[in-house]
């Protein structure tokens, strides 16, 4: 059953520099029964992006079963649906891409089809995670695909650095254990009972954020299966809780690297927040970042992020290959240096060039529904550097050289660290 | 107006505007739902004006452009980041093209600088030699799969470090005034273009005439079983195969991008990656590129060791599609057609990437509303169109295999 939604338009004005620009048309929403939506249409995109975004932990809402938030997820992209067809089948029918993905505190579900396929999409999407129940065959089916993918990511330095740091760094909570473990048994362990369970609490709509990108309108909304009216309100934004700073460890992985995390601000803290990411940019943008261009005629791999978590958000700094000890002392000299305001000029020119990639990052129609759905899970829609409010781009021209090297040294200086040791491989 | 309605009814993005004038093509793809501008320039100075002598020429004077100073005295690239842009180029084998970007408000400055060094670059030895470290740099980055396809390509696009050092600042005064000609050139810009209009005489940078191709090309090396081999210090082997494929705008387009799918789904069964996600992390260790938009149009095949023994896999991949030219491809064609159409599409998401398309689909006079034609084209094939264009392309590809240095 669907039903028109009824629909909040928002005419927003979006400030970018010194020059006005004109305004992305943005639709918010509330869906049928609870959750919420955003459209972001765009008449000249080759794609549509339909990002079903759900808070929800990923170890289980007893913290006793990490992966079962994926492994969920997989099994309702493989039910069955009323066509016959399940999810996964309906989108490659499409010819789309069906991406699962998520964070401790988070299931992410997203699909990309070609222009003029957004309302077949968008109905099995709905259908398949308002309105269904895995059984054996779909549990199976994600059983594989969930194991290969934690393998995957055991393999890949950035999402393996990722998982160990938030691990060291948060004491309890969803982030403390991986969202995708990297073995088989993690995943046989949950019984599919307790999928079940899960995706029935979970995957509800008032739990849901939809995100709509590129070639959409208002009408595809109109596919939107209602799901249960019963399930309960949306819940609150779901934290980690942070454990002591300033520890080390050495921990065996499948790759070798070392990575630092640095405690920050909650999503609230706006402008804190928006410093940190512009200390990113300006000092890991892999093309035109300070230690980027300093350590790239060397074989060591740096990347460095602020994610923007509820509450507490992480600066994450991982470095694999070459020289780790060289690349991780130009991490450290870089951080130290950002606690002294840079000169105007520089600052200026740095201010402007983050401007423009923070807006080349949610360009396409998938990152664009990515970052729209990310910040509105975190509690923060608006703040979404996406939204057409432009209340990002505003958070931007507000910096100042003097108060980014006073988040530098609020936040940037008592570093986590973890040395990851690649272990050679079992022979099984 | 009747066209466009048409793509409406569809769902599709309306066509790019396209003008000629003088020799140029202008075409633009105005958008207001995005906030960037992107505009980018095809100039005919590609591969295909460099001698063999000259392996690395048409790159190294194209990056002597993006490294002339500025005003300020820092060169092009930087400033147009601290303007708030970004600036690139690839060299094609007929063609170099650059991509300016930046947000809508702020494009028509980027677009000056950019003019400004293209129609007087600095050929001082310091800025040559700035220009040559980096395509050094540039081309030294590059992984397995990368050395792959160079030893398919025959010719690096950057050169070599060796073929690079012999090049002296005259020398790329030399190409430049040669090859830098409005001549044949094209500007397609695309995005928040409500406020720019320096894209339009952006051409007129280059000083009039064409220049013509230098000499004699080398046929691509295709279709024969030909097997290239190279050691490095890698952990794991790659196996790349290639084979000839019809370029864009050929009757048998539409039917090789299918095949492509084909070809895709053919190699993540092989390598058995996840059937209900798409690729994600796998995405480096298998899959193909159909690289239609040059006269030596191919199809290229990969494989990467880290999902096991890869031979054994590869070799059965290899034959299922030179069986596809005798008999039926097993599977849906409805399928395969959609995925065809999901691939094209998600190949041109970005502003830099429909900026890209449309140049492409508008040069030679041709339409450049990429998404009608190939949509057209996919939907237009039939099992027979399948079996024949499998039959003429999909034979014994050439194949490179980059291995683990032994002792290693």
């Amino acid at each position: 059953m669907t039903r028109r939604l009824l629909a909040v338009a928002l005419t927003l004005g979006l400030a970018c520099g010194g020059a006005a620009a004109a305004a992305p048309a943005q639709t918010n929403g509330a869906l049928p029964h609870g959750g919420a939506y955003v459209l972001r249409p765009d008449a000249g995109a080759s794609t549509a992006s339909l990002a079903l975004w759900f808070r929800a932990p990923s170890d289980g809402y007893d913290g006793a079963a990490p992966g079962i938030a994926q492994l969920a997820a997989a099994s309702c992209a493989a039910v069955r649906l009323a066509g016959g067809k399940s999810l996964a089948d309906q989108v490659r029918a499409l010819g789309g891409r069906l991406v699962l993905g998520g964070e401790p505190d988070m299931v992410s579900v997203d699909v990309i089809v070609p222009a003029g396929s957004a309302r077949r999409a968008l109905a099995a999407l709905t259908s398949a995670y308002f309105a269904s129940t895995p059984d054996a065959t779909a549990y199976a089916l994600a059983l594989r695909d969930s194991a290969v993918r934690g393998v995957e990511r055991r393999y890949s330095p950035d999402l393996a650095m990722h998982d160990v740091i938030l691990a060291q760094m948060l004491a309890s909570g969803p982030g403390h254990a991986p969202v995708l473990p990297g073995t088989a048994d993690a995943y046989t362990a949950i019984p599919l009972a307790s999928v079940t369970a899960f995706a029935k609490r979970a995957f509800a709509s008032p739990n849901a954020f939809l995100a709509l990108a590129g070639a959409v309108d208002a009408s595809v909304l109109d596919a939107v299966t209602d799901g249960d009216p019963n399930a309960p309100a949306t819940a609150a934004p779901i934290d980690s809780q942070l454990g002591p700073a300033g520890t080390t460890a050495n921990v065996g992985a499948a790759v070798s690297g070392l990575v630092y995390g640095y405690a920050g601000p909650p999503i609230r803290d706006e402008r804190a927040s928006t410093a940190l990411d512009f200390i990113s940019d300006y000092l890991f943008d892999p093309d035109r970042g300070v230690v980027s261009l300093r350590l790239r005629d060397t074989a060591a791999d740096v990347t460095g992020h602020f994610l923007t978590y509820h509450d507490p958000g992480l600066t994450v700094v991982s470095i694999s290959g070459g020289d780790l000890e060289l690349a991780a002392g130009q991490v450290r000299a870089a951080f130290a240096a950002m606690a002294t305001p840079l000169p105007a000029g520089a600052f200026a020119a740095a201010r402007r060039a983050f401007a423009y990639r923070s807006a080349h990052g949610w360009s396409s129609p998938a990152s664009l529904a990515d970052d729209l759905a990310w910040y509105a899970i975190q509690g923060d829609a608006a703040y979404a550097p996406g939204d057409a409010s432009g209340t990002y781009a505003n958070s931007i021209a507000a910096l100042d050289p003097a108060y980014v090297a006073s988040v530098a040294r609020r936040y940037l200086q008592t570093p986590t660290v973890v040395r990851l040791t690649a272990e050679k491989a079992s022979p099984s | 107006m009747i066209a466009a309605l048409a793509l409406a009814a569809l769902g599709l993005a309306p066509a790019p505007v396209v003008t000629r004038a003088n020799g140029i093509t202008v075409v633009a793809q105005p958008d207001g739902a995005s906030v960037l501008a992107g505009t980018m320039l095809f100039v005919r100075a590609g591969l295909d004006r460099q001698s063999f002598a000259q392996s690395g020429l048409a790159a190294l004077t194209a990056e002597t452009i993006l490294q002339t100073p500025s005003a300020g005295g820092v060169p092009l690239r930087d400033a147009i980041a601290a303007a708030g842009g970004s600036i690139g180029y690839v060299v094609d084998p007929q063609s170099v093209r650059f991509y300016v970007e930046g947000l809508g408000p702020d494009e028509d400055g980027l677009l000056a600088l950019f003019a400004a060094a293209l129609r007087a670059p600095d050929f001082s030895p310091a800025t040559v030699g700035r220009a040559r470290a980096e395509v050094v740099r540039s081309t030294g980055a590059r992984g397995a799969l990368g050395i792959g396809l160079q030893m398919l390509d025959g010719t690096p696009a950057g050169g070599t470090a060796v073929s690079l050092a012999q090049f002296v600042p005259d020398d790329v005064r030399a190409f430049y005034a040669r090859a830098y000609r409005s001549g044949g050139a094209l500007v397609s810009a695309a995005g928040a273009l409500g406020t720019v209009a320096g894209y339009a005489g952006l051409a007129g940078s280059l000083a009039p005439g064409s220049s013509a191709p230098a000499g004699a090309t080398v046929a691509p090396v295709a279709g024969a079983s030909h097997e290239l081999i190279s050691r490095r210090d890698i952990d794991v082997p790659w196996l790349v195969a290639r084979y000839p494929a019809p370029r864009y705008g050929s009757a048998d387009f539409g039917a090789m991008l299918v095949l492509a799918s084909f070809v895709d789904k053919t190699l993540g069964a092989v390598a058995q990656l996840p059937t209900l996600v798409s690729r994600t992390s796998a995405d480096s260790a298998v899959g193909s590129i159909y690289a239609f938009d040059r006269p030596s149009s191919n199809l290229t095949v990969y494989l990467y060791g880290g999902v096991g023994d890869p031979s054994q896999a590869f070799s059965t991949a290899l034959g299922v599609f030179k069986a596809v030219g005798a008999a039926p491809i097993v599977g849906s064609l409805d399928e395969f057609k959609a995925a065809a159409r999901g691939r094209f599409a998600g190949d041109v998401e970005t502003i830099e990437d429909r900026a890209w398309i449309a140049g492409v689909f508008a040069q030679d006079g041709g339409s450049p509303d990429y998404l009608g034609r190939t949509f057209a084209s996919i939907d237009a094939v039939t099992p027979a169109d399948l079996r024949r264009v499998a039959h003429r392309y999909l034979g014994d590809p050439t194949i490179a295999l980059v291995l683990p240095r032994q002792g290693g």
